[in-house]
């Protein structure tokens, strides 16, 4: 059986550095000045947004199916709960 | 003599003759004068919050202040980085002096990596009964775009980005 997992560690280095090379963009673009606290502020939110992104990681995670319908079979609720497994689906209960 | 000469170089040369405190209005606190000229070019801190100025040049540059007599100086001049950096002083001065007004010419070449940056510089000097204080952003003139470290900078946020996008897709794990 098989599950999904983030990257937060990856997403929080790369969220850094997008967060610093954006304020150094920023900064030589003359958007910012040198002494604006933006420029201190964006690699930490870069940092905290990847973090969080990572652990998150919603695209391709397995889980994130919809609840079954009210009413709905306990069959379909066991395949609807197990659908994003690599796994087979579950056999219907007799 | 060489406190104040060095203060108006300081100040003229980074093309912050004394400028404007206030932020609203350009405009230069206290009694002092100061101002620069860069080729064709006049800095007056009573009328300007930004300089934008040659990469390279010369300046003449002239500062007064109103008194007479030998007494106590102090000031400083810094340019103004983010948190937690803060200040980094460029100069500062102090001590007994009997000078009131200097003039001369300075010759400065900045390196073409800092074409693009707006850069406050701020500082202040304390007389005998007066303090004049003010700030001016420092923006050396030339291509943006030309600047090796923008392009580079651009480049590694595009991969920062791309990473970052990679990074939110879940990974598979054998349970």
């Amino acid at each position: 059986m098989n599950g999904t997992r983030g990257r937060p560690v990856r997403g929080a280095i790369s969220g850094l550095f997008t967060g610093l090379f954006l304020a150094v963009d920023l900064a030589y673009l003359g958007a910012l000045k040198t002494d604006s606290v933006v420029l201190t502020i964006l690699p930490i939110a870069g940092l905290v947004l990847g973090l969080v992104l990572g652990w998150w990681a919603p695209v391709g995670r397995v889980g994130a199916v919809a609840a079954p319908a009210p009413g709905a079979s306990p069959a379909a609720a066991a395949v609807a709960a197990d659908a994003t497994a690599d796994a087979p689906a579950v056999e219907p209960p007799l | 003599m060489r406190n104040v000469r060095l203060l108006a170089a300081l100040l003229v040369a980074v093309g912050i003759p004394l400028a404007a405190a206030a932020p609203a209005g350009a405009s230069l606190t206290g009694p002092c004068t100061a101002s620069g000229s860069i080729g064709s070019t006049s800095y007056d801190p009573k009328v300007i919050n930004d300089a934008t100025i040659p990469r390279k040049g010369s300046v003449v540059w002239q500062g007064s202040v109103p008194g007479s007599g030998k007494r106590t100086i102090e000031g400083k001049v810094f340019v103004k980085l983010p948190p937690p950096i803060g200040e980094v002083k460029i100069g500062d001065w102090g001590g007994p002096s009997d000078t009131y007004a200097n003039r001369g010419t300075y010759k400065y070449d900045f390196p073409s990596l800092l074409v693009g940056l707006k850069v406050p510089v701020a500082g202040h000097h304390t007389d005998r009964g007066f303090t004049c204080a003010g700030e001016v952003t420092v923006q050396l003139s030339g291509s943006r775009t030309s600047n090796p470290v923008l392009i580079a900078s651009l480049v590694l946020t595009v991969i920062s980005v791309v990473n970052v996008g990679l990074s939110v897709r879940a990974k598979r794990v054998a349970r």
